[in-house]
């Protein structure tokens, strides 16, 4: 009775543990290697060191890039985050004609912006704004590429929260503002917060749009500083390179077990799709 | 002047007329209640004498100023939703406190109005708990709390009972009728639920189709309603309403006639009999109307019989212990002579049919 039971599921071990291992060895080596003494493109244990991070933080580029991906991902979450809050509660709770093809339109297009097919014009554009070489530039860009996604999500979101509880702070006297911040903000914070999570890791990880506007090496972010680490010969710096991979995606996944702790959410709620 | 009024009010949502040249008073101390069926504009209605809804037409007054065009926070009303609408990130105490916080009252007032409220609804033992941590009924009194605080000119309840149990239902529609009297101002309540609307309301609008059909007192309603949709909206079970024909002053009722002369002369040969259940009574000797008995529904107290007289099924009501009869059996019944209803072909009741001679 059980058997052929018990053969699928060792065949599908069989079929999962070679795409497991697929996924898993990246993120070992990622632990791994920045505490090797020598370090290498195999994962090997030696005995553990924390050289490879002194070297980071003695370096001025890596510090300093650091800095300016703080600068580029914050700028983007506070904009992003405040104008998709505002737009999302007005085409979540206004109806008005040609919403929703509005809605898809600017969804259909933010895909195209932040491609590589856009490259040019966004280049052009940035020429003729003066924006070259300016964090404002990659900031607004990077910006105007996630926010029609992140009105979407939200308005979605903002959909899931009922209007009575609105109507009722409205019958119990409250004034626009009294409903925003005491009804509706404290409602919505977990959608906000998704949303800021993800234009976060986006605007953080994002490479394209500051290598192509950033002059000056020392406004580059760490998503293109990390490829500056090359020896004399042009051999590449494992050892400093793989430290400084973990020190880089470190604050994203912080941040996700933190707000996780916090909210305990999965994604959920006014995300479909 | 009334204390709630609506001249002529219309309110369309793009297609649908939901509230349809709507028209009525209220005194300072009535229960109002709206009652219709789903879907007939009763919650519309209510949300117009709140102000979340805008009229297309017509005039709303509230305690003599007219209100029409105002905000809702200038309206100074109260209102329960059917699902509650608590706020979910606030305890029970800060829900019941938000009225006045809102309204900027002193911190001493707010907490001694709260132990006040929640005092008489006795809820105090669940002032730091959150909503979703308290069961339905106390959810609803939380909510009619957080009214009940405000002191407003009128009281708007829509469907407060719905969501409860049958048990909880009855002991919370008692409450609310003892606790009306605490009020001391008017309160407007909207059910489905005819019974609800006939223990506790002193006046009744029965609505259809965003349109009014009837407003009175209950005893009103049931005793002279307007017209057959009233006439069957009302009692559990409903009026019996039966297809007739009128000629030489007697009814004619399928194949058979019923020997009831009517002190009216100006009839069509179209109309309907009423007749509520309790006053059809089953007799021995020859009655009104022979029929055959369908299915008999003990319910304790009463006991509710069914019968085919011709093609139409009749109820009524009976209260002896002993019904000897079951189903198959041919019987004589009787109607109450001054509790017959007469409709003309449009459904329109027409006046004085209770008053019909006895013979
Ligand atoms: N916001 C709205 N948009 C469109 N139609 C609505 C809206 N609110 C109510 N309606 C329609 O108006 C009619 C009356 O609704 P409602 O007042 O909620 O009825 P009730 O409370 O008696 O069940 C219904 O046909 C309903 O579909
Ligand atoms: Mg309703």
């Amino acid at each position: 009775m059980k058997d052929p039971k018990r053969l699928s599921k060792i065949i599908s071990y069989i079929i999962l543990a070679p795409i497991l291992a697929f996924f898993v060895a990246p993120i070992l080596w990622l632990l791994v290697t920045p505490f090797s003494l020598r370090p290498s493109l195999f994962i090997s244990i030696s005995k553990p060191t924390l050289n490879n991070f002194i070297r980071v933080f003695q370096n001025k580029t890596a510090i300093n890039a650091f800095k300016n991906s703080v600068i580029i991902s914050v700028g983007v979450v506070l904009l992003v985050t405040i104008c998709a809050l505002f737009a999302a509660y007005v085409l979540s709770r206004h109806y008005f004609k040609g919403r929703d093809i509005l809605l898809y339109i600017l969804v259909l297009f933010s895909s195209i912006v932040t491609g590589v097919a856009a490259m040019v014009p966004i280049f052009m554009l940035n020429l003729r704004l003066g924006l070259i070489d300016k964090e404002l530039g990659v900031i607004l860009t990077i910006a105007g590429g996630m926010l029609p996604t992140s009105i979407f999500i939200l308005k979605d979101f903002f959909d899931s929260i009922p209007r009575s509880f609105e109507e009722a702070a409205l019958v119990d006297g409250s004034s626009p503002l009294q409903i925003m911040f005491k009804i509706f903000l404290p409602l919505s914070s977990k959608g906000i917060i998704v949303i800021a999570m993800l234009v976060f890791a986006q605007s953080w990880s994002n490479f394209l749009i500051p290598f192509i506007l950033l002059r000056t090496h020392t406004k580059y972010p760490v998503s293109i500083a990390i490829y500056t680490f090359f020896t004399e010969v042009g051999v590449p710096d494992i050892g400093m390179i793989s430290a400084y991979a973990l020190l880089y995606t470190a604050p994203v996944i912080v941040m996700y077990f933190l707000v996780e702790r916090k909210f305990g959410f999965s994604f959920y709620g006014g995300i479909k799709g | 002047m009334p204390w709630v009024e609506f001249v002529n009010v219309v309110k369309r949502f793009s297609d649908v007329t939901a509230v349809n040249n709507v028209s009525f008073s209220i005194e300072k101390h009535d229960f109002f209640t709206l009652l219709g069926p789903s879907g007939c504009g009763k919650t519309t209605t209510l949300r117009l004498i709140a102000g979340l809804e805008i009229p297309d037409d017509g005039k709303i007054f509230i305690a003599d100023q007219d209100v029409t065009y105002k905000l809702p926070k200038e309206r100074n009303v109260a209102m329960v939703f059917q699902n509650y609408a608590l706020y979910p990130h606030m305890t029970v105490r800060e829900n019941i406190s938000y009225p006045l916080v809102v309204r900027k009252i002193p911190k001493g007032e707010i907490e001694k109005r709260v132990r006040f409220v929640a005092e008489s609804l006795q809820i105090s033992q669940l002032l730091d708990r959150y909503p979703q941590q308290i069961s339905g009924g106390q959810q609803q009194r939380v909510a009619l709390a957080r009214a009940m605080i405000q002191t407003p000119t009128v009281f708007l309840l829509d469907e407060p009972l719905s969501n409860l149990d049958a048990k909880l239902r009855l002991e919370a529609r008692s409450f609310l009728k003892h606790l009306y009297t605490e009020l001391g101002t008017a309160v407007v309540y909207v059910t489905h639920d005819q019974a609800e609307a006939m223990a506790l309301s002193t006046k009744i609008a029965v609505m259809d189709n965003g349109c009014i059909k009837q407003i009175g007192s209950p005893k009103e309603i049931y005793n002279e309603p307007a017209n057959i949709f009233v006439a069957s909206f009302i009692g559990n079970p409903p009026m019996n309403i039966i297809p007739c024909k009128i000629s030489d002053r007697h009814f004619l009722v399928g194949e058979q006639r019923l020997q009831l002369p009517i002190p009216l002369t100006e009839l069509e040969e179209d109309a309907y009999l009423g007749i509520r259940p309790e006053n059809i009574q089953i007799v021995t000797a020859q009655g009104d109307l022979r029929a055959q008995i369908f299915v008999i529904e003990p319910l304790g107290v009463e006991t509710i019989i069914t019968f085919n007289v011709d093609s139409f099924q009749l109820k009524c009501l009976a209260f002896e212990d002993d019904i000897p009869y079951k189903p198959g059996d041919m019987i004589w019944i009787r109607f109450r002579r001054d509790k017959i209803h007469i409709f003309d072909k449009d459904g329109n009741r027409i006046q004085g049919s209770e008053t019909c001679d006895s013979h």
